[in-house]
């Protein structure tokens, strides 16, 4: 490089130098989980966190409350879901709750299993004989 | 002129017309061959370079240069939970425009990211100081429709340069594959897995007749390399975007890998123009 060629400077750094993903998730985060109760009770530090087993009712804004069995927790940001497994005139319901939907007041647990099972995922109780039975709203059989 | 010949070309215009149409009494009428010269414009061609131009789909303003930093969701006003991918719109400067005058088209050079100086060759050095900018990554030529469309060289381009809502096309190169045999790359079904199958249960099977054409036609479908190639993602909507902080949220997904340069333009199939109708 000779002494001649003139190398402007690139413009200023967004974010200060931040990394988007991070900035954006933490945008999000303040926007849509602002008290960060959401963030705790999926959290893998919190020990009352909703676990696979646990009998959780979501709270919604403008429809009824949900109440189910919780197979599996997807933790991916923003788009962290529960799946609910409920059984409604001996049919077997499932539905995928995205947690951070701005609909969704509170997710309640309302009931612990005695002892967890040895899983994270419960796909197999589905039609088995550990399969969920028919869930009221007080969480009882 | 006695070797005049009508021109094929639609937009060519046939000069002895004009000039026995300027004629306005038959007094006045003589034979064309007395004419000692006409001055004729040159003749635009069908398959020269102007016309094929003007023939062509056209946006009024160039895109920007993204990169592809990953996936999330995005939560719209009724409700609805919608994929989106992320764009990082960082360092865009135009670096330099061509003519019809010069080169044939009316396009304009965005360069993206920042190279160190010393990784960039002495040329290229002399071309990013003549546009005032700092060495650029990622350079792109984007063809608009006007000369007035053209910027001036080193305006910065930001991510409010589109709207939320409008539609916008995504170009990028898709991830390669390598060698891939017919079910990954052309959806095959393959051969049975058992009935006594032997070595070919994810073969392609015939690829052709017998001594009529004694040949693989040309086109058949067989296992190669795949991906690795451009793509473009046509009318994805535009969820949100911040100048300030640098990024635009698309709908949906966009080819390539993480990290990977990608164009986002206006959408062709919307906002695109001939030049060709526009003046009719």
């Amino acid at each position: 490089m000779g002494e001649k060629m003139i190398v402007y400077e690139p413009l200023p750094k967004l974010r200060n130098g931040k990394n988007l993903m991070q900035y954006i998730q933490e945008a999000q985060y303040e926007k849509f989980d602002k008290n960060g109760n959401k963030r705790k009770s999926i959290s893998l530090s919190n020990p009352e966190r909703i676990r696979a087993d646990d009998i959780v009712t979501v709270v919604y804004k403008n429809q009824k409350p949900v109440t189910g069995q919780v197979l599996m927790v997807k933790r991916s940001g923003l788009n962290s879901t529960i799946l609910l497994r409920n059984k409604i005139t001996g049919l077997g319901v499932e539905m995928n709750i995205p947690i951070y939907h701005p609909n969704i007041i509170r997710l309640d647990v309302i009931r612990r299993p005695i002892k967890y099972k040895p899983r994270n995922r419960h796909y197999y109780i589905r039609n088995s004989r550990l399969d969920v039975g028919e869930i009221g709203a007080n969480g009882k059989n | 002129m006695s070797s005049f010949a009508p021109l094929i070309c639609k937009r060519a215009q046939s000069t002895v017309t004009n000039a026995l149409s300027e004629i306005k009494s038959s007094k006045q009428l003589f034979s064309p061959s007395t004419i000692p010269f006409i001055n004729s414009q040159p003749s635009v061609t069908f398959t020269s370079r102007e016309s094929k131009r003007q023939r062509r789909r056209l946006l009024e303003r160039p895109g920007l240069i993204g990169v592809k930093r990953g996936m999330t969701c995005y939560f719209d006003n009724q409700g609805r939970r919608l994929p989106a991918t992320i764009l990082e719109i960082i360092q865009n400067e135009v670096t330099f425009t061509r003519t019809v005058e010069k080169e044939g088209i009316y396009s304009i050079q965005i360069g993206s990211g920042y190279q160190k100086p010393q990784n960039v060759t002495k040329p290229m050095l002399g071309h990013f100081r003549n546009a005032k900018v700092s060495p650029k990554e990622f350079l792109k030529d984007f063809q608009v429709m006007k000369p007035e469309n053209l910027l001036e060289l080193g305006t910065e381009l930001k991510a409010d340069h589109f709207q939320i809502g409008q539609l916008v096309d995504v170009i990028s190169v898709t991830k390669g594959k390598g060698m891939a045999g017919v079910m990954k790359r052309w959806n095959f079904s393959g051969g049975n897995a058992t009935h006594g199958a032997s070595l070919s249960h994810r073969s392609a099977g015939s690829t052709g007749q017998n001594t009529t054409p004694a040949r693989v036609l040309p086109g058949k479908k067989m296992a190669g390399r795949l991906g690795n190639e451009r793509n473009t993602i046509f009318n994805l909507e535009v969820l949100d975007l911040n100048a300030e902080k640098g990024y635009i949220l698309v709908k949906g997904c966009v080819s390539g890998s993480k990290g990977s340069f990608v164009e986002i333009r206006d959408a062709l199939k919307k906002y695109g123009k001939h030049l060709i109708n526009e003046e009719k």
